[in-house]
Order: C-alpha cells, then structure tokens, then sequence
C-alpha cells in the first residue's frame, strides 16, 4: 500500500513529462495531451525511462486535461485523459514494475480564477476537477495537483479528490522568489489549510530550482507533519531564441536535493527541464528511507494569503460583526445589505484586529446561505483569518466548505450532541475549534469547567482533533449578576491552559450593567491575559482596550525593547486629535467634500433647523452646484465623489438621529455589473453619487447571471434598473438579462452605462436609456421617476 | 510622468488640480510602490506575412491595422505585464470605504502599470521596434488575448488569467505585440475605438498626436 510507505520509504518521482516532449517536437502553443492519442507510444517511452531511471511515480500526462483548457483541442478531454492513463499502464506493465511503482493522476490549476477575485465559482472548480477523478479513479494510485498557485482551487481539488475516491492526494504549489505563490499563498499558510483538508503528501515544484527554493523548503520541511514532496526546476528558466532552456545539470541537483533528502524529504522528483537522468542520480543518491522530522505543533488559523499563530503573543479577535444588540448590522443583514459587514471588516482590521468573529444569526435568515455570502464578499478585500461564529452546524458546515483559509469555528460545548454535530466538520475541513466550558448549563466551580474542558479534548481526539486545533472558552460572567463566579474563570482558564491548550473569552460581557463599562472591561482583559488568555474577542475600535494589550506586552516581554508601544504610544499617533473645528458651513463641506468635517457641520445645522429642511435647503443645493460643476468640467470625477461621498455621510448622520421617514428616501433602484463582467468601480461610481441624492440603492455586485437580477427584480420591485458592462463581449450579457426582465413582465425602466456602451448600442439592446456616467444616472432618474 | 498620465486618466489633462488631490494622488502612488507586484514575460517569435501570421505556431494576426504596423518586421515580440492580484484587492478594499481614493489609485495603477510597460520594453533592448499594439484596439480582435496568454503561459508565469469573456484578471495587466524591424509609424487615435466619443477629445485633449 502507497500510504503505508509514504513518509517511511523514501519514494522517487518522476521528472519533466513538457520538456520530454518538447524534444519529441512539440511546439510552442501545441496541446500536449493530444499527444496521449496521437503518439501513445512516444508517451509510453516517457514513462519508461523514467521507471528504468529508478522513479517509483509515474505523473500522466494530464496537466491540462479539464473541459475548460481543452476547449479547443481535437479529442475530449475525458476521451485524452483516458488515453494518458492507460498509456501510463501500458509502460508501467512493460517495464515490468506493475507492484511496487505508482500512477499518479496528474491535475495542474484549471486556467480560471475563482471567484470572488476571478468569475469561476468554487463548485464550477470542484465539478471541473471531480469529473477528472472519477474518470481515473479505478485505475490510478494517487491524484497530483501540481504547480498551483491558488490555495482555494487547491482546497476544491482536495474535496473533489477525497469526496470522489479513496485516492492518496499530493499536493505541490509553485512558490515566485519573492516566497509567495502568485495568488499570493506563503508556505505556512499553504501547509496549514492542506493539511487541515487531510492531504497525504504536500510540497512545491517548478518555477525555480533546487537552489532558490531553499528557504521555501527549509520552511515546509520545519512546519509540515504530513510528509514532504519536492519536485524543483532544472534551475531558473532562461528563454534563448524562443526557447526556455535550464542550466543545472544532474549532478548539481542532485547534490542540492540531498541536503533536502537529509532534512527529511518523503518524496523526490523533478520538474521543468529534469530528464531520466536527473532522475536515475537521484535515486541512485537516495538514501531507503526518509529521514524523521521533528515538528512542532502549533495553533494557527489561517486566511487566505496571512496565518495567525496562537501562543506566542495576545491575538485580538474582532466582535463586530455580530448583529446580536447591534440594530444597524441587524438591519443590514436583513436588508442583504452585507457591504456594511464589509466596511465593519475593513474598520476592525486597520485598529489591529488579527482575526475577525462572524455572526449573521438572525431569526428570519437563513443562516447557511447569508454565511456563505458574507464570507465570499469579506474574502474579497480580507484576508484576516476568520472565526465562523455559529450555533447551526449547516451554517458551521457550509461556512467551512467555502472559507478560504483554515477558520477558527466558534463553538462547541460540553454537550455531545453539538460535538457530534460539529467535530466531523472541523475534521473534514480542518479548523480550529472553539470549546464552551458548559453543559447543561455554565458551572460555577473552577473544578467543573476544566472537567468540561478535557471531556471535549477528549472527545475530539476521537475525530481525530489534536489539542493544538482546540481553543477553550472558560466563559466570562457578568459582574454584576454573578460576582463572586467572574474570579472562577480566571482560575479556570489557569487550570486550562495546563492541559496544553489556548484560551479564548468574549471579554465585555464582564461589564454589563455597570456604569463605565470599557473601565471594568479593560481591568478584566489584564487580569485575564495575565491568566494566560490567548485569543480575547473584543472590540478593536476601543484604542484605550487596544493599548492595554499593547501595554501588556511590554510588561511580558512580548514586545522586545517596547519597540510597538513606543511606536503608538509616543509621536503623532498617540496625539489625540481633537473634534475638528468647524470652519466651514455645510453647503461649503460638501461641494469641497470634507468629509472628516461634515459631522461637526451637520449637527450645527440641526440644532438650527429641521432635519428635512437641512437636507432640502443646504444639502441638495450644493450638491447640485457639484453636479453643474461636474458636467460643465470645472471639477472632475474625484472631486464629484468626494462630495457624493460627504453627502452620503450627512444622510447617514441626519437618518440616524431623526428616522427620516419612509417617503424621503428616494428609489429603491437596483444596480448591477453583468454577468461575465467584473470590473465595476464604474458601477460603485454610480451607487455613490445616487445614494449622495437619497436614492435607496440595492446593489447586486459584478458578474450577476441575468436569472438572478431578474429574481432580485421580483423581490425589490425596484423603480429602475442599471445594468453596467465594460467589454463589448460582456454587452451580449446585458442583451440578454434586459430581455429576461422584460420577459418576466418587469416594467421598471432600465439604464445602461459603461465604457464600451453608446446610445445606438443600448438602443440596439434593448435598454430604456443610455447615460455617460454618474452624474448622467442621476439627472436621468430625477425626471423619469 | 506618472502623475501627468494618473491626472490625465481622471480628467485633469488641462484642469486645475485641488491640492487635495494632488495630495491624494502622491500619497495613492506611493501604496501602489508598496502594494505592486509587477512581472513580466515576452517572447520573441517570427513573422510571415501575407496573411501575417506567427510562423512558429501558425497562428494569425488579423486586422489590417496589425498588417501595416507588421510590414516590415521579420520578427515580433508577445509581451505581458500585470502589477498583480494584491493591486486587484487594494483598489477593491477602497471601493468599500474611500471611493475617491479607489478611483484615484485606479487612475494611478494604469499609470504605473503603463510605465512599467514602457520600461519592461526597454530593457529587452530592441531599438527598432513599433510600438506595443494591445488586442482590443481597432481591429486587432480582443479575442487575440488567448493567442498571446497561450503563447507566453501567462497564467502560469505572470498568475493572468483571460476569462471567458476576454477580460484579464488582474485588471491592471497588459498583453501585446510588438513588432522587430520598426520603419517609424506611430501611434494614432485612428484606430481607436473610443475615437468618435472620446472623453479626453471632448476637452480638447488627446492621447496620440495624429487620427
């Protein structure tokens, strides 16, 4: 059995399948698995040399045999992807090494990018892949996936493989010299999330040789505990007259490769440029078997470029994005509007949060969806690692499928039918889970919460959960209900951390009731993070909350020289800056678009006057004069938004403290950036300047498929649409989601805009209207709603 | 230079430029420095002509447009750059929280990528080059974006990838030609497709010097 030498054996694999057959003749642009039908024996040759060679792996040659990438060859790509296996076999048979060598599947990235940065979506990915496994499964010993750059089609590939087959899984990533993949994954955080998946082997290949991948290798040989595989270039590629060429020979290589080998290296094989040579003096240089490692297990949750180590220093979980006793959050994750979660991410991470809580409970939602949702849109312009905040192991479960990185999962307890419900998740997709010293109900005793701690260490150990993927919550109690129990806590988590695990605590809880709660809360943190709390949840906006850790560390010893405290407690950023004064009336503010300044300004106003009278008699004539100065080109783009931008915080300040009733806010419109399209900075342009006039704006976000503008249509009833396209490729997108709307009977009038758009083409289309830009959208909409 | 062009791209070509801006600007270009990841990658391949196409692969390179640039040129380059995905994330944290900052570091990264562009050429060391002609442009087909990214393995070795559609992620990426064996055209606004409503000409402004 593979897996039973895997790790202990030190195993061979192949080298260069492209190289080989660029020798062969293969061109420039040619699709080389063509090659599988076409010329069976040229590939079975391949193969041959390198089991004679000493390889105990054979890689078919399948690197780009998905639908997607072999569009355009001449045979199907099942029909080739076959044709590869059986190749691999025949040889295999031939060279008489059918016990004890190996076919491996070979798979390389899919050639799109996933979404929510690229337009393929992470089941498309897993259904492109899983068609590939099921198609090899019976007859191959192992799937690679090789020279990848995106850890989340990776983690697709992996469940595609371990959903569809009881196959090995190998994964390699292909690491630039800057150290990071170019989707950007650094080493730590690759071999966090793939071992989290349950890979059997993980390591790097390509892009670089033996020599320039050393600190790579060095890293995932010192942090993985699944064995190592590495399969470098012939050294750097250098193109000469068209064609890539690679300098280092096999002896340097292999000299290279058994420093690597002695370090611990499980598997070893080749890349770009490597022939059956380098492969016959490597395993001729191979020692039987793999040397030990020892590796250090570590407590680490990741995202999906950035992995946050628990133990060494204080890490703060931001609490915001939980809608419990928030009603503006309550209200945006009923409105769908999740931008608010996204600008409440963005907040917390620039005070120093380093991971974020996530909750979207509510009763009315449907959890599992609105997680999913929120999760793809923070992974956007996050890349914090995440806790998924839940008490609904489907939301738990689809969270942790399409979570890019390796989350923290908030909670279980002490129950075993919630650790039933929840362990085989964190198992499957590997996470960090939380455990709530609680039962039946939170214990008073010390005593009791750590009984309830190792039942769940326990328990997990059982799924296969070490101790280093739990964090125990010894609960906070409320001071002034529970007093005298707030003490146990802290003696529960000392208790705790004997066991060898971290600590989490929701810290404010502590304070509730009591007058000057950010003094209680504060006070408590100390005395917890001196008990040994390693994960609190606070809320980072808190600077003097944030400044205590920061304090902290110093008296620890954490912050070597006090260089961080120096740095925030001393200079300008320690300087409170005082209320702005007020300068400027508010029509000045916004046409100027100061928007630091336009609260102080805005609060003047109502003191003075009525709400609707501030909106009605400064606010809009001055945003008007904006518009004018915009359109005649006295000021441009960035000026225009920053007064849209002023003027939506006015809003949102005069709504907030005087509820403008339902008839004042304008719309709602919908807007949308076509499917296929997904650049829409043009599209947000637009959103801003119509929300800076009142206009209630649903946005549907970029590459929306036109059955779901259309079902968002039914929803919203909005009173017009905006469709926005950038390429004339995309233009057909919007054709045809302006006909599905007016098939389902839609009569709300639609606008189109975008680079590539005319009024001829919109015409053309099918739209009601044509604007040039924002500005445009807005005059349209105030004469025709 | 660079903020010349980042100017020109969000309207002030001629215009007054408000301090806060200019301010803006200086402080979004610097983000860019730290944020960028550029690469690059080319290759050289030969021309036949008539119909003009890459003698090594066979493939054509339509439009008549690419058939007057290429005329005299036995050779021609196939280049790509891209300032990378964590660009791509930036400019949409900013859509989140800082509109005006987004567009302005929009306007700036295609500066930059531009010039880095620029740079890339020059330092592959071929004085008798044309300019770099871009797929999209007249009427050399968009569509000739997956010739190029076959031909240089873009998505491999720069991480661009061409969706279905023909749009590249990155963004902020450049693909394109470049024939060896220049006699000296230049660049014009003929082709452009922009030409008839063309914002920059609508105010008196103007990329190239002649139509």
């Amino acid at each position: 059995m593979l897996r039973d030498r895997l790790g202990k054996d030190l195993l061979i694999f192949d080298g260069a399948m492209g190289t080989q057959l660029q020798k062969a003749g293969l061109g420039a642009g040619d699709i080389p698995e063509e090659l599988n039908i076409e010329r069976p024996e040229l590939l079975q040759s391949i193969h041959r040399a390198y089991l004679e060679a000493g390889a105990d792996f054979i890689t078919t040659n399948t690197f780009g045999c998905n639908r997607l990438k072999m569009a355009d060859a001449r045979y199907e790509a099942g029909e080739m992807l076959l044709a590869a296996v059986e190749n691999a076999r025949t040889a295999r048979k031939e060279a008489g090494r059918e016990e004890d060598a190996y076919i491996v599947l070979d798979i390389g990235p899919i050639g799109q990018l996933l979404e929510p940065m690229g337009t393929l979506s992470f089941d498309e990915a897993y259904d492109i892949i899983a068609e590939q496994i099921k198609l090899a499964e019976d007859r191959v010993d192992a799937v690679l996936f090789e020279t990848m750059s995106d850890l989340y089609e990776v983690k697709a590939g992996i469940l595609a493989a371990r959903e569809n087959s009881d196959l090995p899984v190998f994964v390699t990533m292909t690491f630039e010299q800057s150290g990071r993949t170019l989707s950007g994954n650094d080493p730590e955080t690759f071999v966090n999330v793939a071992e989290g998946l349950g890979v059997d082997a993980l390591g790097v290949n390509c892009s670089l040789g033996p020599k320039e991948l050393k600190p790579i290798i060095e890293q995932i040989l010192n942090e993985a505990s699944v064995p190592v595989i590495l399969q470098p270039n012939a050294g750097l590629p250098c193109l000469e007259h068209g064609e890539t060429h690679y300098h280092v020979t096999p002896e340097e290589y292999v000299e290279e490769m058994k420093e690597y080998m002695a370090a611990g290296a499980a598997v070893v094989g080749g890349c770009c440029g490597t022939t059956p040579e380098f492969i016959r003096q490597l395993s001729q240089a191979a020692p039987k078997m793999t040397s030990a490692r020892t590796v250090e297990k570590k407590t680490k949750t990741s995202g999906p470029t950035q992995t946050v180590v628990l133990g060494d220093k204080v890490i703060v979980c931001g609490e915001r994005l939980n809608p419990t006793g928030k009603k503006k959050m309550k209200k945006a994750l009923l409105e769908e509007r999740y931008d608010e979660l996204v600008v409440e991410a963005i907040r917390q991470e620039e005070a120093g949060a380093q991971v974020l809580d996530v909750n979207v409970g509510l009763p009315g939602i449907d959890e599992p969806e609105t997680m999913k949702k929120v999760i793809k849109l923070l992974q956007e312009v996050i890349t914090l690692p995440l806790q998924i905040d839940s008490s609904n192991p489907e939301a738990i479960e689809k969270a942790c499928r399409y979570y890019n990185g390796k989350p923290i999962i908030n909670s279980v307890n002490g129950k075993d039918e919630v650790m039933e419900a929840v362990f085989p998740i964190v198992q499957k997709y590997g996470g960090v889970v939380i455990g709530l010293t609680l039962d039946e109900g939170i214990p008073l005793k010390a005593e009791e919460r750590f009984e309830i701690a190792e039942k769940i260490i326990k328990k997990a150990e059982e799924y296969g959960i070490g101790k280093e993927d739990i964090i125990i919550d010894c609960l906070t109690l409320t001071a002034s209900a529970q007093q005298k129990e707030v003490r146990e806590t802290l003696r529960a988590m000392k208790m705790v951390k004997e066991l060898g695990v971290h600590t989490v605590l929701g810290v404010s809880n502590v304070s509730f009731g009591l007058p000057n709660r950010p003094l209680l809360n504060r006070t408590f943190l100390t005395l917890a993070m001196e008990a040994g709390l390693d994960l609190p949840i606070i809320n980072p906006l808190d600077e003097e909350l944030m400044g205590t850790i920061d304090a902290f560390h110093v008296l620890f010893y954490n912050d070597v020289d006090s260089q961080i405290y120096i740095q925030k407690q001393s200079g300008e950023a320690a300087v409170k800056t005082p209320a702005k004064e007020v300068s400027f009336e508010l029509k000045d503010i916004i046409m100027r678009g100061l928007k630091d300044e336009v609260e102080g300004a805005v609060s003047k106003k109502l003191a003075e006057m009525e709400p609707l009278s501030v909106v009605n008699e400064e606010i809009i004539p001055a945003l008007d004069i904006v518009g004018k100065e915009y359109e005649s080109g006295k000021i441009f783009l960035p000026q225009l938004i920053q007064s849209a931008e002023t003027t939506k915080k006015a809003f949102e300040i005069i709504k907030e403290s005087f509820a403008l009733k339902e008839g004042e806010e304008k719309g709602p419109v919908m807007i949308a950036t076509v499917e296929g399209d997904i650049h829409d900075i043009g599209k947000n342009i637009v959103k801003v300047v119509l929300e800076s006039y009142g206009y209630r704006v649903i946005d549907l976000g970029k590459d929306v498929k036109a059955g779901d503008v259309v079902e968002a249509c039914r929803k919203y009833q909005p009173k017009a649409i905006g469709l926005s396209a950038l390429m004339t490729t995309t233009v057909a997108s919007m054709e045809k989601t302006i006909r599905a709307l007016k098939e389902d009977g839609c009569r709300a009038p639609v606008w189109v805009g975008g680079a590539v758009l005319t009024e001829d083409i919109a015409a053309d289309i099918g739209a009601d209207y044509y604007t040039e830009d924002a500005m445009a959208s807005v005059n349209l909409l105030e004469k025709i709603l | 230079m660079l903020k010349k062009t980042a100017l020109k791209y969000l309207g002030y070509g001629k215009g007054e430029v408000p301090g806060e801006i200019d301010r803006l600007l200086d402080e979004t270009i610097l983000e860019i420095e730290k944020t960028a990841q550029p690469k690059a990658a080319a290759a050289l391949f030969y021309l036949e002509q008539e119909p003009l196409r890459i003698q090594e692969t066979g493939d054509r390179i339509p439009g008549n447009q690419m058939k007057e640039l290429m005329a005299d040129c036995e050779k021609c380059l196939l280049v790509g750059c891209t300032l990378g995905i964590s660009m791509e994330r930036k400019i949409k944290l900013y859509e989140k929280v800082d509109m005006t900052r987004a567009v302005v570091m929009d306007a700036a990264a295609s500066a930059y990528l531009e010039q880095f562009c620029d740079a890339y050429e020059e330092k592959l060391g071929y004085p008798d080059r044309t300019y770099r002609a871009c797929p999209g442009y007249g009427d050399f087909p968009l569509a000739f974006n997956q010739i190029i990214g076959k031909l240089l393995d873009i998505s491999r070795k720069l991480g661009i990838t061409i969706t279905e559609s023909g749009l590249m992620i990155p963004q902020k990426s450049m693909l394109g030609v470049i024939g060896i064996g220049d006699t000296g055209r230049k660049k014009s606004c003929e082709s452009c497709v922009r030409k008839k409503d063309c914002p920059f000409r609508k105010r008196g402004e103007r990329c190239y010097e002649t139509d």
